[in-house]
């Protein structure tokens, strides 16, 4: 046994030793900056492309090579990892963020640096995006608009339909003005046809985007209140239960957990609408990634069904520099590379959603991707979406967007499974979400004055628009009431 | 202290020195921070190394907030319900014991012959459902790979068994989640596969049999329900009436006993209040009877709690799966007309808890708990045996008057532990296979403390659950301490 021991002791030992010896060595001459994302194939390419941007752009050592090196961390870009590295002082450079929700916590918590000087001096300032993601970006405070993010990317979702299904059953394609009514119709139809074969219109859609689409968002115009203890929420959720449970034109949670087809970016879902299980698809350009695996499809873009608003859901992955990094100046140039037309190019070859850069939009390897004239004409129908009906996700200051999204799946959820109606679904999701803007107040006391006055504010909007005049824009700052105002011709815009 | 002793002593001290500040720096650090913590508005928007926020000390608002939120007790009940396969996964690991402790080996050459024509028709089947044999060929799949598992453990012994049963154990927790999650796939899961010809089978076998003799069986649960309890009643008031037990033991029993038919009487709608009182009634008389043979003790003890607290579950939950079986008897006709339809386990509201309990079990059988007892069971004089032979005791009565109390020990070691983890656990099943759901029906307490540490950032708070899941530990092995510690 002794002898078992020290052999082993010595073999861990020499292998321990072995592997100091052979661990890439971390000195460098430059500063090593990293950047902290998912593990998309592309991140490779993109950081080899800001390498030579950095040449080309004159940021260099004095004998001409990058005056930094960025590394990929794609193991930590948890959000959970990233808040406890971050507020150990552990945290990356920097980091990839989901929409404005995780850049108002990160915020909040001191994590991220405010970057609306150095981004206008260096051009990557929210003019250099899409207008509409500016509330995902930036943060109203102290009576003005402070820029803590520049995206990495930008997508609508849209309807991806793939033509060969809807051919192979004679069901007529959807268009841009298609509405509920015509979803479900179609559902139907292309169900009688395929007698009995397992197909769908498409896979479920999210009651967030059907009530969106009838006019009512999460929030109230000051995003102070839910809103959706209404008669089109829980309509909403009748639909839904409708198309699923009754008509079976949309796969429920069960089926979809039944289709054991988990390869591919983008999971089971997008792999069935590629084998024909659904006629449509909602995704945004970054489906793209899966379409493009395997044989080529025959495809179309339309705008997503419509009540009486049409819209788009959108969103971004931005990127923020973290507060503790060492070297804030080299990661404002990785900023900077993102509105550049490398790195822009980077996510047109690649298909990975939008440009976050709009002005790159009309280049020709967008418009008509060289090796996939299958796409084109799809590409332009993001661009116009964009333009035309996207409306950014609605994130309260009030309340931490997780904590949202937790209050809403899980009485989504009951719903589903049966144990609450509708209209208990809509009040308990109400409830919750004021109790925890009330929660937050008394964490935050000092925000109870703001809060207050946005309650005043919401009284103004509300009797103006019962007695049925314009409603200022400045009044308004949920993003989702403000395009809607628009769109439906009650804002008055700042002069 | 000589200045030898004190050498010794500092020597002693510099040795133990690492781990003693190990367990400074990684645990009882932490634990009085955490105290800290839980009295104080710690919340990571306030206070981190870019917050100088000053730490407010609240009191006794955390657990105050925590025991007014709704959520919180519907995340314990579901902590407390994977923990009702316990007793049945202690019984599993015992029983796999004895079985592992047998040596089975059998060296006979056409065992070998045996054992290469089951692999090669497992192989063979494997194949034909690859092909599309369909859900028979899987049953037969199965069935093959079942012989082949008993043959190899024939061929080579004991130690081929224990690998088996082991293995679950030390195969790393994500890794089955995943496999158990593809297990539980509603239509290409094996678990359905196999299930739902059985149910099509079920379904049209009830649809040709009348429904009142279907419904006759759930009498027959409620009916089985009532008599366990009420023998349970009666075994106790003669345990006490024969001084066994204690007057507070047998109190509590009697209660553990009525519970399920408390519950089903006032929470159910089949099942009548009528039972309860007739229960209640039969205790009174019985009691009364049994009192004019044996005057009430001066000071209720607590005797004979030890030995019959898990008799006493394992019974508990007997009757309340008879009471959950008689509605499903009660309802099966009518269900039968459209299919029985395998559940969908972990997307089902009410089926995702079980699946991950049956998970549970299956991996707590073939545990640290099964070698635990295998230990113990060597450990068992040979010559107790052979005197309960000599007084012609049967296998069952060998094993209750010999094997079980020689392992009281272990079996309360192993309750502790289990219930220990049991409370603290279900936390990576959540997170990987259900996140919580649906509905937060799969969220356990330290689920809760997870999210409402790390996703909102609440550490105060998460510190408070934290304490109060410990004061739940706690008093739960303080009990099992008082009145399972004791050799009988």
């Amino acid at each position: 046994m002794k002898v078992m021991f020290s052999i082993t002791a010595l073999a861990l030992s020499v292998l321990g030793l072995l592997t100091l010896w052979s661990y890439p060595t971390r000195e460098s001459k430059v500063p090593v900056l990293y950047w902290i994302t998912d593990p998309n194939p592309m991140r490779t390419l993109q950081v080899d492309r800001f390498h030579q941007w950095l040449i080309e752009e004159g940021h260099t050592t004095h004998d001409g090579q990058p005056r930094m090196l960025l590394k990929l961390d794609t193991g930590n870009s948890d959000k959970s990892k990233m808040i406890i590295q971050g507020v150990s002082g552990m945290g990356g450079d920097i980091m990839d963020l989901g929409s404005g929700g995780s850049v108002r916590y990160f915020k909040s918590m001191g994590l991220i640096t405010d970057l609306t000087e150095v981004a206008q001096e260096k051009g990557f300032s929210v003019k250099e995006t899409y207008p509409s993601l500016k509330s995902d970006l930036s943060i109203y405070e102290n009576g003005e608009h402070r820029q803590y993010a520049f995206p990495c990317n930008a997508y609508t979702s849209l309807y991806w339909i793939n033509r060969d299904v809807f051919k192979k059953y004679g069901i007529q394609e959807p268009n841009d003005d298609w509405t509920w009514e015509d979803f479900e119709r179609l559902g139907l139809e292309l169900k009688a046809a395929a007698q009995g074969e397992t197909v769908y219109i498409s896979q479920r859609p999210n009651v967030i985007d059907v009530a969106r689409s009838y006019g009512l968002g999460l929030f109230n115009e000051t995003l102070t209140r839910c809103a959706y203890n209404q008669a089109i929420f829980i309509d909403a959720l009748l639909m839904l239960e409708r198309w699923t449970d009754e008509l079976g034109i949309v796969p429920t949670k069960a089926d979809l957990e039944s289709f054991d087809v988990q390869s591919g970016y983008g999971g089971a879902s997008l792999q069935l609408f590629k084998e024909g299980v659904f006629g449509a698809f909602v995704i945004g350009r970054y489906g793209l990634i899966g379409f493009r695996e395997g044989a080529s499809m025959n495809l179309r873009v339309v705008y997503p069904p419509h009540g009486t608003f049409k819209c788009s859901s959108m969103g971004t992955r931005c990127a923020a520099i973290y507060k503790g990094s060492q070297h804030p100046e080299e990661a404002a140039l990785f900023l900077e590379y993102l509105a550049s037309e490398p790195y822009n190019d980077t996510i047109i070859e690649g298909a990975d959603a939008l440009p976050p850069n709009p002005a790159f939009l009309h280049k020709r390897s967008y418009t008509h991707p060289p090796l996939y004239s299958n796409e084109w004409g799809c590409h332009e129908v993001f661009t116009r979406a964009m333009k035309d009906i996207a409306v950014p996700k609605e994130n309260s200051p009030y309340i931490n967007s997780s904590v949202v999204e937790r209050i809403f799946y899980k009485w989504v959820e009951k719903f589903e499974a049966k144990i609450t109606s509708a209209e208990e679904t809509a009040l308990g999701i109400e409830i919750e979400i004021h109790a925890e803007m009330e929660r937050f107040l008394e964490e935050f006391p000092n925000r109870r004055k703001e809060y207050q006055q946005a309650l005043e504010q919401q009284k103004q909007i509300n009797a103006l628009k019962a007695s049925g005049e314009m409603v200022p824009a400045s009044l308004i700052l949920n993003p989702f009431h403000l395009s809607l105002a628009r769109r439906q011709g009650w804002l008055k815009e700042k002069s | 202290m000589n200045a030898k002793d004190r050498r010794h002593l500092a020597i002693g001290l510099a040795f133990l020195a690492p781990n003693i500040l190990g367990v400074l720096c990684f645990t009882v650090i932490p634990l009085i921070f955490s105290i800290v913590l839980a009295f104080s508005n710690w919340d990571l928007r306030l206070h981190n190394m870019y917050k100088d926020e000053p730490l407010k000390f609240i009191g006794l608002d955390n657990f105050t907030r925590l025991f007014q939120e709704g959520d919180f007790y519907q995340f314990f009940g579901n902590t407390l319900f994977f923990m009702i396969g316990i007793p049945f996964a202690m019984a599993g690991s015992l029983l796999a014991a004895i079985m592992l402790s047998k040596d089975l080996g059998c060296k006979k050459k056409r065992t070998f012959v045996a054992i290469f024509a089951s692999i090669a028709l497992a192989f063979s089947l494997a194949l034909l459902w690859m092909v599309g044999a369909g859900t028979s060929g899987m049953a037969i799949l199965l069935v093959g790979i079942v012989a082949a598992v008993s043959l190899l453990g024939f061929s080579g012994g004991q130690t081929i068994y224990r690998t088996f049963f082991y293995t679950p154990h030390f195969t790393a927790g994500v890794a089955t989640f995943i496999l158990w999650k593809k297990l539980y796939n509603p239509n290409t899961g094996v678990i359905n596969q196999s299930l739902q010809p059985v149910l099509d089978t079920a379904s049209s076998v009830i649809i040709q049999t009348p429904p009142s003799l279907v419904h006759a069986l759930g009498y027959l649960c409620m009916f089985a329900a009532v008599g366990i309890a009420w023998r349970s009643i009666w075994m106790r008031l003669k345990a006490w009436r024969d001084g066994d037990d204690g007057l507070g033991a047998m109190t509590i029993l009697v209660l553990i006993s009525f519970l399920p038919i408390f519950y089903a009487s006032c929470f159910t709608e089949y099942f009548p209040l009528f039972y309860s009182v007739v229960i209640v009634l039969s205790f009174v008389f019985l009691f009364g009877f049994v009192k004019t043979q044996k005057p009430l003790d001066r000071v209720p003890s607590f005797k004979g709690m030890e030995n019959n607290t898990i008799i006493q579950i394992l019974w508990l939950v007997l009757q309340f799966f008879l009471l959950l079986m008689a509605p499903v008897f009660f309802q099966l006709p009518a269900m039968s007309q459209d299919g029985l339809n395998a559940p969908m386990w972990l997307v089902d509201y009410h089926w995702a808890k079980p699946a991950i309990m049956f998970m549970g079990l299956w991996g707590a059988i073939g545990s640290n708990n099964m070698l635990l007892y295998l230990a113990a069971l060597t450990n068992v004089p040979q010559d107790l045996y052979e005197a309960a032979e000599i007084d012609g005791a049967t296998k069952v009565q060998s094993f209750w008057n010999v094997t079980w109390p020689q392992l009281a020990p272990t079996t309360f070691f192993i309750f502790v532990m289990s219930v220990i983890g049991g409370l603290q656990g279900g936390m990576e099943m959540a997170k990987t296979m259900t996140n919580g759901g649906p509905a937060g029906s799969t969220t356990t307490l330290s689920y809760f403390i997870y999210k409402e540490g790390f996703e909102t950032g609440r550490l105060g708070y998460a510190s408070a659950i934290s304490w109060a899941l410990f004061f739940l530990v706690f008093s739960v092995t303080m009990v099992n301490w008082k009145f399972g510690n004791k050799k009988n």
